[in-house]
This record gives structure tokens, sequence and C-alpha cells, in this order.
């Protein structure tokens, strides 16, 4: 027995992230007896987010910079190594078994795993890549809207977060996202993709429709065909099935992507998972208006829907 | 319990880490400081970045010394601990060998609230799947070798690490990780198969 079979072995036994176990924790351990220190401390902080996103408007002059990792890196066609700065336009390449680090100035990283191509499209206020093809892991703690990634497929937005996303040269793909928020639009059609569920890509039909990775295996089958084809009966109904209250999310995507005639039995559905609010009325809902609809989001999920 | 022979380190691995130790030397990347920095100042989303970024050596740490599953539930409580604990943090820089030297004060924290007839014992631990069995039998086999071997060969054989990466995330020198995995793979091989040389 070598090391590499010792490695198989003890798989099952290496860590597993459950970030939202963490954060259960987390909000489980916040002190709770200092309400009125709480409320004094949220007001300073709203009065420094906003000298921050004043301050944030007006500077400029900012560039990405690459730090070469493994294996050969290009920029614009020849091999870099160590820390360079980078100009929009400018195309950078990872070769097999490469990999390179993208700094978004002091918000976070982004690195190119291998076989990698993408372009800079702008820095500052909006830190922009273009991803042709290939991998990319981002970790940013930039405020939502500052930093996005063009694929073939559609526009991923960062929504303060991780999440890693794949394409290949014709938008085929998938987005993960480890913590935080992601949106992925293409033309009419915007999925959001929080911690803990991914979307698959495809340049034909758009982002799909955003799924738990703990939802049962039933379920992503059944919203794989959902996505690729206009005939939902018999799958739409073991969507619903399978649908725990975990998968409002994916619910609420199906509300706007089925037909108009099989919306009323997705939203009771939903509503018997997320009950919804007061505020939003069923007409607008079964309407597809996306204000009622982006309200009812927020209400069970704290998306930051826009 | 296989007891094919066991082999040295591969040559190709070593190859890897030498080509890495130059990297691994300089401490943490920026952006790992900027994310530290955020969570610090008690940016959860940084926080889950860390997480994320090193919880494979805080498990890998935690296993060193306590069960597989308590070092699952452990992992979530050590980053639970780092929110509340990291503005005590002076530099930055000291965050990777800051958070192995907490997850070894929990661990330890941990055993001496188990009552003392918990015996740490992986073949008891709910795992009913062989297959299982034969993986805790290896940890339990690890956690019986000298100390200094112990948390290198965790994090190498378990969580994947390399020689680079134990030294930069566990405050030791890549010198005493490369000789610690190196006699600690010879002894486990020894332990394993039941030879000696």
């Amino acid at each position: 027995m070598n090391e590499h079979e010792l490695q198989d072995l003890l798989a099952d036994r290496r860590f597993r992230p459950d970030p939202d176990d963490l954060r259960a924790r987390l909000e489980r351990s916040a002190p709770r007896r200092f309400g009125r220190r709480l409320i004094v401390f949220a007001a300073a902080a709203g009065v420094l987010l906003a000298l921050t996103a004043t301050w944030w408007s007006v500077r400029g002059g900012e560039t990405w910079t690459l730090t070469t990792l493994d294996g050969t890196t290009r920029l614009e066609g020849e091999v870099v190594s160590g820390r360079h700065s980078l100009r929009p336009g400018q195309e950078l390449t990872t070769a097999s078994s490469g990999s390179a680090e993208l700094l978004l100035g002091e918000l976070g990283r982004v690195r190119l795993l291998e076989e990698t191509t993408l372009r800079v499209l702008s820095a500052g206020r909006r830190w922009g890549l273009a991803l042709e093809r290939g991998t990319i892991e981002a970790v940013t703690v930039a405020p939502p809207d500052v930093f996005f990634v063009e694929t073939p497929s559609g526009l991923a937005t960062d929504l303060g977060c991780a999440f890693e996303l794949e394409t290949d040269e014709e938008g085929h793909g998938r987005l993960v996202v480890s913590a935080g928020w992601v949106s992925f639009e293409v033309e009419s059609r915007r999925c959001y993709v929080p911690a803990g569920a991914s979307c698959r890509l495809d340049p034909a039909l758009g982002p799909g429709t955003p799924v738990r990775d703990a939802a049962s295996p039933e379920l992503r089958a059944a919203l794989e065909r959902i996505d690729a084809s206009s005939e939902h009966g018999a799958e739409l109904d073991l969507a619903l099935r399978e649908s725990r209250t975990e998968d409002a999310l994916t619910l609420w995507h199906l509300v706007s992507r089925v037909p108009v005639a099989s919306r009323p039995q997705v939203i009771e559905r939903l509503e018997s998972l997320a009950p919804r609010p007061p505020t939003v009325s069923a007409e607008a809902v079964q309407a597809g208006d996306p204000d009622a609809l982006n309200d009812w989001l927020r209400s069970f999920s704290g998306a930051p829907v826009r | 319990m296989t007891t094919a022979p066991l082999s040295q380190p591969d040559g190709d691995a070593d190859a890897r880490e030498d080509a890495a130790e130059a990297g691994a030397s300089r401490g943490p990347s920026e952006s790992t400081l900027v994310v530290v920095r955020a969570a610090r100042g008690g940016d959860r989303a940084a926080l889950e970045s860390l997480y994320l970024e090193f919880g494979a050596t805080v498990h890998g740490l935690l296993l060193a010394r306590v069960s597989a599953a308590e070092a699952d539930d452990l992992v979530q409580e050590v980053f639970v601990k780092v929110l509340h604990a990291l503005p005590s943090l002076r530099d930055e820089r000291a965050f990777p060998a800051w958070l192995a030297q907490l997850t070894r004060r929990m661990a330890v924290d941990h055993l001496r609230r188990r009552r003392p007839t918990e015996e740490l014992d992986e073949t008891t631990a709910g795992t009913v799947d062989p297959d299982g069995l034969e993986a805790d039998e290896v940890l339990a086999v690890i956690r019986g070798l000298p100390e200094a071997h112990v948390e290198p060969l965790m994090l190498r054989l378990v969580e994947g690490l390399t020689g680079p990466e134990i030294a930069e995330r566990t405050g030791l020198t890549h010198g005493s990780v490369r000789v610690n995995l190196h006699r600690g793979m010879k002894l486990l091989r020894e332990r394993l198969t039941g030879e000696t040389s």
C-alpha cells in the first residue's frame, strides 16, 4: 500500500465543508444581551458604509494584480512569471497544470485553474473579467455588483461570496457557490445561486434552475429535464413532490420558468414551503411581476436581489 | 486489514514540494491577508472564506487528537471561536500558526471535558461499513505514532496537503515537516505491516 492508496483509503475521513452548519452555529453564538449597543454599533456601521461608498465612487486607477503560481502562464501570449499589473483588454492563459491568481485590489482574489483563458474588462469601481474557457475560483469581500464575470453563456455577478465558475468555449459549464450569493443572467433569464447550491450553464437555455447540493437525485434529474424541455407535466409533478423547505429557492425560480398554465401549482407548493408575505399579492405573483416575486424571495431567503 | 507493503513517499510528490517550497516560505498570500483582515472586522463572508481555505488544515489537526466524528463537529466550533477571537490577533501574517494553535488548544480542552470512561476508539464511532472500519484503524495507528509525526501524516494522508502547505499552515519549518513525514511514513508502514527495519 503506497501513499496514494492510503490517501484513497482515508478519503472518506477528509474535511467536508458545511457552510450552512457554520452559519447556523455563528447565528447561535451571536451575543443577544446588548441590544442598545448593537443599535448604536449598527448606526455607526451604516455611517461608515456610506463613507466607504462615497470613497468607492470617486476613487480610480486601481488594477488587477497577477501572481503566477504553478506551470506556465501567458499574458498576451508571452510567458510570464511573478507579479504583474493588468490593464483592461489584456488576455491571460494558463497551460495544463498551470495556475495563477488575480487580486482585485484588497477586495479578494480569483484563482485561475489549468487551461483557463480570460480577459480583463475593468477595474476600480467595478472589477470585470471575461472568462472564455476554463475554471476560476473566486473569493471576495466586495460589495454586491462590484465584481462580475462574463462567460459565453451569460453574466455572473458577485453578490459578496466565494464561488467556482467553469465554462467551455461554447458556454456549457457550471456555477458552484460556497459562500454568499451569485446572480447569473442572460437576456431575460436570471437566477440567484446561494451558498451550497449550483446551476448548470447552457448557451442555448441560459442558466439552469439553481439546486441545492443536498437536493434529492430525483429532484435534480427532474429539474434537468424541465430546464431542457418545454414539456413539463410529469417532471414538474415530480419536482414539486421532491421539494423540501430548503428547496424553496428552486421552486421560486420555477414560478417564472414554467408555462403560465403550470404556474399556479408551483406557487401553491412554494406557499406551503415558504409562506407568501401579506404584502405580496397573489395576483402579482400569478402575473409573474418581478417586484412581487423578488419581495417574496427576499422574505424567505434574504437574497440580495435587485 | 490490508497488509500489502507500503511504499516510501513518492518521488513526484517530493519534486512538487521542492518546486513549491520557495512559495510556501513566504507565508500567507496577500489575498489571504485581505480575507483575514475582513474576518477580523467581523465579516462573516470572509470568515466563510477562511473556513473553506483552512478548514482541511483544522480538520487534520483535530483528527490527530480526536475521533473523525468529533473532528467533524469540532472544526465548526473552531471557526465560531475564530470569529470571536480573531480581533486579538495582532499580526495577520501569523494567522495560520495562530489558527493551528487555537485548534490544538480546543482539541485538548475537548479531551479534558470528555468523561474519563470515554476512550478514543474509532472502531466504535458508529461506522458499520467494513471499509470505514479499515480507515479508522489506520487513523488509530497514526495517532499511536510519536507525536511529531501525527499532525504531518494526518494533513498529508487524510487532507491531501503537500509538505510546504503543511509547513505554512502549522507554523512548523519545512525541513521539520519533510523529516517527520518521511520518518512517519516509515514507522506507519512498519506498524501496519508488522515489519521492523
